[in-house]
Order: structure tokens, then C-alpha cells, then sequence
């Protein structure tokens, strides 16, 4: 990412490039003067541009009118980023928006921002720390309330003050561990092991309550995906468009990577879900097919809300193993068929869980049905939150390094006698810690989290 | 004949370290001290040694230097704290007869032709070409080491009592001051204290926990053999305080000079007085109380950890409260020195000021407490000012290699809110910088000075031994059904090796003690090795492991330490607390180890810093 290390002017949109809107922001950040772009506008003033403030004026080309626009100048250091900024709101037909990017990029005064370049220098200027990088990626790319609220209080630092609580407990019983060395003939013996066996248990309990929020949880949370399976001809198509409503599902299915599966974007109660049809299960013969259907069971199993479909009229002996992929919801299709109960009668004879995972008999689709599904989706959406899980993937891998250290840190805490070595142990949990606050080797952190930016942030 | 190349003024700890070293170089050594008062002498506590200090007189024996020798001359109580903690934490200390000490100190300098004794009160300092320097005579130097310890503008309190000088009976140069016009002293004064001196037999040592000397803890001096005491043995006695003892001291408050605003000067967290005991841990009334004796033919005791400025009658009845202390009689009453301290952060790793080359200082005038600390600078002054004479390259120790270095480094990087004690903790390194391996860690560095004395075929010798005993440890492989394993039943529980593995990785196994296993090791391969050496050979094998993860990551931290920062823009900053940011305006660290080293920095704020300053 060599962009990181060049201080020339930039330019982006803003906004979203995808679809025509009614207004496209463009930022220019990073030059001199402001007096470098005085041609392109219109602007009759008796004095210079003021800082934020918002002057409408005509956006020109050697005497040709291009746009309308509304400008705002932010002036270094009171920019999101800390640098001169100067902001203009242009029409947002997407064409518009490009002819004018490269009318500026033509004249060489600034060239196309890098993605997150914008805020890498506000990192730079000091104006945002990272974790608040963190949280601010996470606000944009947020699919649900939840991970707004959470990229919201890392941009705010609620977050990170958690970690400095934590670590505040850390340094305490670090201090009273050092006390028994150094201090032992001072406060005495006994003194000094009581003060490291409070310290430690306090430290402990309040990064067991950090830690419920890591519990292991395999599947996305940034976009949980709700997954339907069964044997072919189950009905999976069906309530997959019925869902989705079937105009929709029509417009733009996307293929799978192996064509496997297809996807599309389901919002409950404003939680984004990524709604995904398998491929029939069933055994194949065909080297290729069995690689996506194995994919395919990954797939399954990394999801975070299971829908199994059943026929009772057609099983096959493929379905003992979608059985015991835990379904989170089992529908009996076909109900209106010849046969259809005792058929059922018979496969739940077969397979008691059936009926303790609570399976329902689809007798159509119907809005109360989708309500159903879609109550028991969100209320397991809910549950899971309820205990704000962190959703960044480098804060949880720190944290349950972090637990590893401090099991094998208690661990020679109980055996150990001698004092150096159990300093020294204490030390590699410190240095998680120090990872978190972003005390040691940020350098490392900062491409994975600005690698996710997108342009003109 | 009153011309020298280095002058030390200053005749106390630091003072004659830094003689005797110089002194080594061949050069012409004048040591100007008070008329009155003997070398070396201990106007604090009787003893030598301690956490961390332990492992400094050590290393300032291995480098050549006086305080082994002396301590070991008049030990008459050894001790090793820690000594359940593991080897890298246990330190040696020893209670010394401060009359025998001093007498020991005088007789070794005055053992030494190149060094002239100067017993004179001093009134300038003057540079010209030469550093002249006027007492009753002139003298003339070109190099100046100032060792003057407390005796900056001090000033002595006892309840409202105050009296100008250094220490007790001894009034202060005024000249001393005038003479550093041009340096910059701290504007903050510090402050030390001492505990009254009690009469020997007026205590029921029968009421005390008794502490007797252990005769298995090495002499300070490589050269001394390990157990063999110079001075009769004595023991140490415990006491503790109580409630009673406590109240006296709460219900006086307005009467204590540091409580009740006469004593502005700071003293040190890490050496409290009773009377900061008594107030900053209102809910604890049981401290302890060690009962030191001050020489075999002194009359006095020294009660450590209850030192006070309160009022005499105040100190006679707190120390009265004490049980086995209820007929005390005081011989000498306790007292606070307030004293200037030189700004350290002014002065080079040499010890050298920065501005006013070729004059050096070192010891309590530099902010830092205790003998240990005040010798190795003496020793690191003394060295660097020999070195800079004949034109030689500057001797300074690493951080990462000892206890020493890392006090220096400490000093000259950043100013001090209070006295500096030295304590394991301060070092990064702490498994490496031990007191068994002093010898292996400092043998590079006096083998540096280029001197070819006892001490330095004896290191060569010892070296040598170590380095073919560590490659025996690895290169030799113990099988797993070895008639060895029997061997150490009687060391830790008896379990058979998993495997068969090499005498170093048995070392590391955490079940066995490394020193008595490479004992029995070496008995089963018939091998007459020497205890210090197969000592210092275990116990590192037993830590190598975590060594060198350690040093991995103060690789990674000095990586990190070295990134600048921008002090001026942290110190304005709505997120760093005011307390820190006048601590960094103080300092005004350029990069982020300096900022870390302040003292008092709040770890959010490096949080701050490091997460912003990209």
C-alpha cells in the first residue's frame, strides 16, 4: 500500500457511484491553498472562501458551465481528516459525478484517492485512533442496527475504555506481583500474597465478562446468513422466492461460486440476512457435484440459522445426515399429498428429534407462516446480541489469546514458586493487552483494517 | 604537588568508588572530603545489599570495584531475601558495622599511592583551564567528580528544628552551591530520612523474632572465598508496629515537618517514614520493624522502617508503644535532610554534564537513595573520567545487562519526582541481570578497561571454565533409563525422564532445582567443578528458554520505542490527563521510549499516543 507514505492531493466521491441519487459528494483533500481551484467556480466575493462555510456557485471549465454545486471548505486542522478538505455537492447522476472527477483529475492538480486514504490521514493527522478506524469501518459497513450501535461506540471510544479498565486491573496485580519481589521486608510476606491473590481475582473476573462476549460463535455475525436444506424437490425454491417475494428473487439471483447455491439479501425488522438456497443434497456419483455438495455442507454448518425441508413422501437416506446438521427449524412440505400423515407419523417414529427440535408442517405459505420463520430468525438474532459480542475479528483473537494466556498464567500461578518466571508469564498477557489498546506494533493492524475501506472514506 | 587529574570531592560511597577506579588507571587520584568524618561512612542504615542492590555491589565487584571488599570485611549479619522466590529475584545484603566499614574504607585508599586523601572543607570551584579548586589551599584538576550527597544547600529537620547541613553534626559548604551557578538543579527539593538510634540494651530482645546470620550466602567479593566471614556474626531482631504506636504518630500531625508544610521537599514512595505509613495507610497499623545492630562495639541499634521528623518527645513515646521496645532509650534522634539535586536528565551516560564537560557527578546528588546506587555511579564516573583523561572511549553499561546500566539510563533520560531507589522491577531483563551470573555479565565490559590486575586474570580463568561447562551441559545426553535418574530422588520427586535429553534441557525441567541437579550431575561424571561455577552454569540453563523470548521482545519494543512523537501536541491533547501532561511537558520526550520512561505516565496515555502517533 505505497499510497500510505505520499501526501499528494486526493479526490474521491463520497458517496455511492452504484445508482443515480439526488446528491454526490466530492472531497478533495490535501492541498495548500485553496486559491489552486479558484477558476473552476463562479464565486463573486469580496473577501476569501470562510471555512465551513456552504457557498452555491457554478462549477466551470474554461468558461464552461458544468455544474451546479453547493462548495464547503474545511480548513486544516478542523477537518475530518486534519488536512485542507474542500467538499462539493454536485448533482448525483453517477455520469455527472465521473465527467467532473476527471475534469479535476485532467489537470493534474490531484489524483484518485486509494481506498480509505481519507481516513488513513486522519489517522496520521491524530484525528482518529485506530480502534476508532475500527469502529468507523464498522459503522459504514454495518447490516443491522446491532453492528451500527457497535462501530458507534468504538468510533466513540466506549470500547476502548472497557480495555483501559481491564488493563488498569492488569497493571494492579502486575504492581502487587512486583510488590512481593521488591517489597516483600517492607509490607511483609503475607501482606503482599494476599494483595496479589485479590488483585489477580478481580482482574479475572471482570475479563471473564470480556470474554462472554468472544464465546465462540462460528458464523458471521456482520451478516448472518440463513440457510435452506433438504433433498431435492423438498419445496426449497419455493420458500426461498415466497420470502424473498418472487419478483425480487427473479431480478437478481446470484450464483454461488460453484454454482451451488444462490443468495439474496433478506431484511428483518432492520437486520440484514443473507437468505441462501443450497443445492439438493443427495449422493452423487459425479466427482465434481460431490466436491460442491461437501462445499456446500461447510457452508451449512458455518451458518447461522438452519431451515431443513422435508417431504415426507420422498426421503432418501441422505436425510439422516441433513438431520444432523441441527437444524434450527424442520418444515414437513406437501401436506396436502395423499399420505402425508402417516408418512410423517412414520419418519418421527424414526427420528424422535424431529419432534424435539419443535418440527412444523408447512400447509402453505402464508403470512402468518413467514412470521413464524421470521420471529424465530430474529429472536436467535437477538439472543446471540444480547450480550454484544464484539464483531471485529482482530479484537476477538486478541481476547481469547488473551484468555489462553491467563489460563496458563493461573495455571503457574498455583504451582510455580518462583516469582521471576511467573512475572515473566504475566508479561505475554500484558502484551495482549497492549495489542488491544494499540500500545505495540500498529503498523501491522493498520493494512488489514484499511485494506476493507472503501473509496472516498 | 596540588595537581591532579581527577578530583573527587565528596569522600562518601560514590566518592570512593569512583577513586578507586580511577585510581586503577594509574592516574594521580585526589579524594577531598570533610575533616571529621571517616570514608565510606553509613549515616543511614548498616547495611549493604538488598533486592536489586544486591546484584549492583556485585556488579560493581566484578568491574573492579571497592563495596564487595569493604561489605565483606565488616558483615556481621548475611542474608538472602527471596529466597523462596527463584533464583533471579534472590539478593544478597549484609548488616555491616559502619565503624569497621569506614575503617576498612580508609585503610584501602590509603593503601593506594596515587590517591591523595584531601580532609578539607571546600568553599569554590572555579574552570579555567584546569578546575581549580579552593579550600585551604588550591588544587587543580582536570577532571572534577562531585560526590557531595546530601550536602547541596541542606537542611536538617527534627519537629520544628531546623539546622543547615548534610547530615547530623555537619554543617554545609555554602561555597558548594555557588559553585554550580551554572548547573541545573532540580527546582523541586528532595528529601530523606533517618530513624532515631536506639541504646542496644535497652531492648527485651526476648519479645523479638530473632533473625540470625546465614552462612550460607556467598561474599560479595569474587576474590574473598564464598564462606568465610571476616567479623563476628550477630543476628538481626524483628519488631512490629501497633495501634498505640500508630496513634501517637496520627494524633501529631500538625507537629511533623513533612505533614505539617515545613519539609516541601519530596522523599521517596519506596522508602516511606512512619509518618508517611501512618497517614497514607490509615487502616494499617502492623508494620515491621527491624531492629539493625550498628557495629559489634557501638551502643546503638538501628530500628529500620520507622524513621520520622515528628518531635523527640513524640519519637521517645512512638517507639516506646513498640513491644520490646517499651525501655528504649533514643541515643539519637531521627531527622529529615531536605537537599538540592542536580537536573540528571543534563548529564551524559558518562556521567559527565553535558554543558560543563569534564565535571562528573554522582550518588545521592543526583536524586537517587542508598550506598549501592551512589557506589555504582561513583564507579561509572570514576571510569568514564580515567577514560576521557587518557583520550579513551566512553565505558557505559547496558540496560539490558545490568542493574547498573539501567539506573543510569533511568537518571540521565528522564527527571525525577522523587528520590530513585533502584528494585528488580525497573529492568526489563530481570532473568538475565542476576546476582549468580554478575561475574559472566560484566567480564566483558572490565575486560574492556584494558587493566591486567588480580581481578582480571581471575574473570579471564573463570570465563573460560563457564563457557566449557555450559557446552558440557549441551553437548552431554542423559538417557532415559540413566542410573542418573535415581540420582534425584532425593532433589525433587522422582519421576523418569520422558526422554532422553541433554543435561541443559534437564536443568530446565521445572520439577528439579538446577543448582542441586548439576551438582549430582557433575558428582556422577566425577567431575570436581567449583559451587560458584556450576551455580552461575544451572541457573542460566534454567532460564534460557525464557531469555530469549524476552529478548525477542525487547526487540519489538525497541522498535516501537524508537518511533518520534510530537510532545507538544500530546501535551495539549483533551486526552491525556493534566498530571501527565505536565510530567511530559517537564521531559519533553522526543520519542516513544521516552515518553515511557517518565515516571507517573498513565499507560491510556501511551495507549493514547501509540494508537494516534502513526
Amino acid at each position: 500500500m505505497n499510497f500510505l507514505y505520499s501526501d499528494d492531493v486526493i479526490i474521491a466521491c463520497s458517496t455511492s457511484l452504484n445508482g443515480n441519487a439526488a446528491i454526490g459528494v466530492i472531497r478533495i483533500s490535501g492541498f495548500k491553498s485553496l486559491s489552486d481551484f479558484k477558476d473552476f467556480f463562479t464565486l463573486k466575493l469580496s473577501g476569501p472562501i470562510e471555512p465551513r462555510k456552504v457557498y452555491f456557485t457554478n462549477l466551470v471549465l474554461q468558461g464552461q458551465k458544468i455544474d451546479e454545486v453547493c462548495l464547503t471548505f474545511f480548513q486544516a486542522p478542523h477537518s475530518y481528516n486534519g488536512e485542507n478538505v474542500l467538499e462539493l455537492s454536485v448533482h448525483g447522476n453517477t455520469l455527472n459525478i465521473e465527467r467532473i472527477l476527471a475534469l479535476f483529475l485532467n489537470t493534474g492538480l490531484c489524483r484518485m484517492a486509494g481506498p480509505g486514504e481519507f481516513t488513513y490521514r486522519a489517522v496520521k493527522n491524530r484525528k482518529l485512533s485506530l480502534s476508532q478506524v475500527e469502529g468507523l469501518d464498522l459503522l459504514l459497513n454495518a447490516t443491522s442496527g446491532f453492528a451500527l450501535d457497535q462501530g458507534l461506540s468504538l468510533l466513540n471510544g466506549s470500547l476502548f475504555e472497557l480495555y483501559k479498565d481491564l488493563y488498569h486491573l492488569f497493571l494492579l496485580h502486575k504492581a502487587s506481583l512486583e510488590l512481593m519481589i521488591d517489597f516483600s521486608d517492607d509490607v511483609g510476606e503475607e501482606a503482599a500474597r494476599t494483595s496479589f491473590d485479590t488483585t489477580l481475582s478481580n482482574f479475572s473476573t471482570k475479563f471473564k465478562t470480556l470474554l462472554k462476549r468472544v464465546r465462540p460463535i462460528s458464523y458471521d455475525l456482520l451478516e448472518p446468513e440463513i440457510v435452506l436444506i433438504g433433498l431435492p424437490n423438498s419445496g426449497k425454491s419455493s420458500l426461498f422466492n415466497y420470502l424473498l417475494s418472487e419478483d425480487r428473487a427473479i431480478v437478481s439471483p446470484l450464483a454461488g461460486t460453484t454454482r451451488d447455491y444462490i443468495s439474496e439479501s433478506l431484511v428483518i425488522e432492520g437486520v440484514k440476512f443473507k437468505l441462501i438456497d443450497t443445492a439438493g443434497i443427495r449422493k452423487s456419483k459425479d466427482l465434481i457435484e460431490e466436491e460442491g455438495i461437501s462445499r456446500s455442507k461447510e457452508r451449512i454448518a458455518k451458518s447461522f440459522f438452519k431451515i431443513l425441508l422435508i417431504n415426507p413422501l420422498e426421503l432418501g437416506p441422505e436425510l439422516k445426515d441433513l438431520i444432523h446438521l441441527n437444524p434450527d427449524l424442520i418444515l414437513f412440505t406437501h401436506q396436502d399429498l395423499p399420505g402425508f400423515d402417516s408418512s410423517k407419523a412414520n419418519l418421527v417414529a424414526l427420528y424422535p428429534e424431529l419432534g424435539s427440535i419443535g418440527a412444523v408442517s408447512l400447509i402453505e405459505f402464508s403470512t402468518s407462516f413467514e412470521s413464524h420463520i421470521e420471529s424465530q430468525v430474529i429472536s436467535k438474532f437477538r439472543e446471540l446480541v444480547s450480550d454484544k459480542p464484539l464483531l471485529l475479528s482482530r479484537h476477538k483473537q486478541l481476547i481469547l489469546k488473551a484468555d489462553g494466556q491467563l489460563s496458563s498464567y493461573l495455571c503457574h500461578a498455583s504451582q510455580e514458586t518462583d516469582v521471576a518466571i511467573l512475572s515473566h508469564e504475566l508479561n505475554s498477557l500484558g502484551h495482549c493487552f497492549s495489542e488491544l489498546l494499540g500500545i505495540v506494533s500498529p503498523e501491522d493492524v493498520l493494512n488489514s483494517i484499511f485494506s476493507n475501506f472503501c473509496i472516498g472514506k | 604537588m596540588n595537581s591532579f587529574d581527577i578530583l573527587i570531592v565528596g569522600g562518601g560511597h560514590a566518592g570512593i568508588e569512583a577513586a578507586y577506579l580511577a585510581s586503577q588507571f594509574n592516574l594521580k587520584i585526589g579524594l577531598i572530603t570533610i575533616p571529621g568524618i571517616g570514608l565510606a561512612s553509613a549515616p543511614c542504615n548498616p547495611s549493604v545489599g538488598g533486592v536489586g542492590k544486591g546484584q549492583v555491589v556485585r556488579e560493581i565487584d566484578a568491574l573492579g570495584g571497592a563495596m564487595g571488599i569493604l561489605a565483606d570485611r565488616a558483615g556481621i549479619q548475611f542474608r538472602t531475601l527471596n529466597d523462596s522466590k527463584g533464583y533471579a529475584v534472590q539478593s544478597s545484603r549484609v548488616q555491616i558495622d559502619k565503624e569497621l566499614y569506614s575503617q576498612e574504607a580508609e585503610k584501602l585508599i590509603s593503601s593506594i599511592s596515587n590517591i591523595t586523601v584531601i580532609r578539607e572543607k571546600i568553599f569554590s570551584i572555579q574552570k579555567n583551564d584546569l578546575f581549580e579548586v579552593s579550600g585551604i589551599n588550591k588544587y587543580f584538576s582536570k577532571k572534577i567528580i562531585l560526590t557531595v550527597g546530601t550536602f547541596l544547600n541542606g537542611k536538617l529537620h527534627t519537629g520544628s528544628k531546623q539546622v543547615n547541613g548534610g547530615r547530623v553534626d555537619c554543617d554545609v559548604s555554602p561555597g558548594l552551591s555557588d559553585l554550580l551557578d551554572k548547573v541545573r538543579v532540580r527546582p523541586q527539593r528532595f528529601k530523606t530520612g533517618t530513624p532515631p538510634r536506639l541504646n542496644k540494651s535497652s531492648i527485651d530482645y526476648s519479645k523479638l523474632e530473632e533473625q540470625p546470620s546465614d552462612s550460607s550466602v556467598r561474599n560479595f567479593h569474587c576474590l574473598n572465598k564464598p564462606f568465610t566471614r571476616y567479623a563476628s556474626q550477630v543476628s538481626c531482631y524483628l519488631a512490629h508496629t501497633n495501634k498505640t504506636t500508630m496513634d501517637i504518630i496520627r494524633e501529631n500531625k500538625e507537629k511533623s515537618p513533612m505533614f505539617n508544610g515545613q519539609i516541601t521537599g519530596v522523599g521517596a514512595r519506596y522508602c516511606p517514614s512512619i509518618e508517611d505509613k501512618a497517614f497514607r495507610y490509615p487502616d494499617k497499623n502492623t508494620h515491621h520493624v527491624f531492629i539493625e545492630p550498628e557495629g559489634l562495639n557501638l551502643d546503638t541499634v538501628y530500628p529500620s522502617g520507622i524513621s520520622s521528623s515528628l518531635p523527640e518527645d513524640i519519637q521517645l513515646s512512638y517507639v516506646q508503644s513498640i513491644s520490646g521496645l517499651e525501655s528504649a532509650q533514643i541515643e539519637q534522634f531521627g531527622y529529615a535532610v531536605e537537599y538540592d539535586v542536580v537536573d540528571t536528565t543534563e548529564l551524559k551516560q558518562t556521567l559527565e554534564h553535558g554543558q560543563l564537560g569534564g565535571l562528573y557527578f554522582a550518588g545521592q546528588v543526583n536524586g537517587t537513595s542508598g550506598y549501592e546506587e551512589a557506589a555504582g555511579q561513583g564507579l561509572v564516573a570514576g571510569i568514564n573520567a580515567a577514560l576521557s583523561v587518557l583520550g579513551r572511549e566512553a565505558f557505559i553499561l547496558s540496560r539490558h545487562e545490568s542493574y547498573i546500566g539501567v539506573m543510569i539510563e533511568d537518571l540521565v533520560s528522564n527527571t525525577r519526582d522523587e528520590p530513585y531507589r533502584l528494585f528488580t522491577a525497573r529492568s526489563e531483563n530481570r532473568l538475565h541481570i542476576r546476582e549468580d551470573n554478575s561475574l559472566v555479565r560484566m567480564w566483558a565490559y572490565r575486560t574492556k578497561l584494558g587493566l591486567n590486575t588480580k581481578i582480571d586474570k581471575f574473570l579471564d580463568t573463570f570465563i573460560s571454565r563457564f563457557q566449557v561447562l555450559c557446552e558440557f551441559c549441551d553437548k552431554t545426553m542423559v538417557p532415559e533409563d540413566s542410573p542418573l535418574v535415581e540420582e534425584f530422588s532425593g532433589v525433587g520427586d522422582l519421576q523418569k525422564l520422558s526422554k532422553r535429553m541433554s543435561v541443559s534441557e534437564l536443568l530446565r525441567q521445572a520439577w528439579l532445582d538446577p543448582v542441586k541437579t548439576l551438582e549430582h550431575v557433575l558428582i556422577f561424571y566425577g567431575l570436581e567443578i567449583d559451587h560458584d561455577l556450576s551455580r552461575v552454569v544451572a541457573i542460566t540453563k534454567k532460564y534460557e528458554g525464557y531469555i530469549k523470548r524476552s529478548e525477542s521482545q525487547v526487540e519489538k519494543l525497541k522498535k516501537m520505542d524508537s518511533m518520534k512523537i510530537n510532545w507538544k501536541e500530546i501535551s495539549s491533547s483533551p486526552n491525556v490527563s493534566f498530571e501527565c501532561r505536565q510530567r511530559i511537558v517537564r521531559v519533553m520526550p522526543e520519542t516513544f521510549g521516552q515518553l515511557k520512561l517518565i515516571e507517573g505516565i498513565r499507560p491510556a496515555t501511551l495507549a493514547v499516543v501509540a494508537a494516534k502517533a502513526l
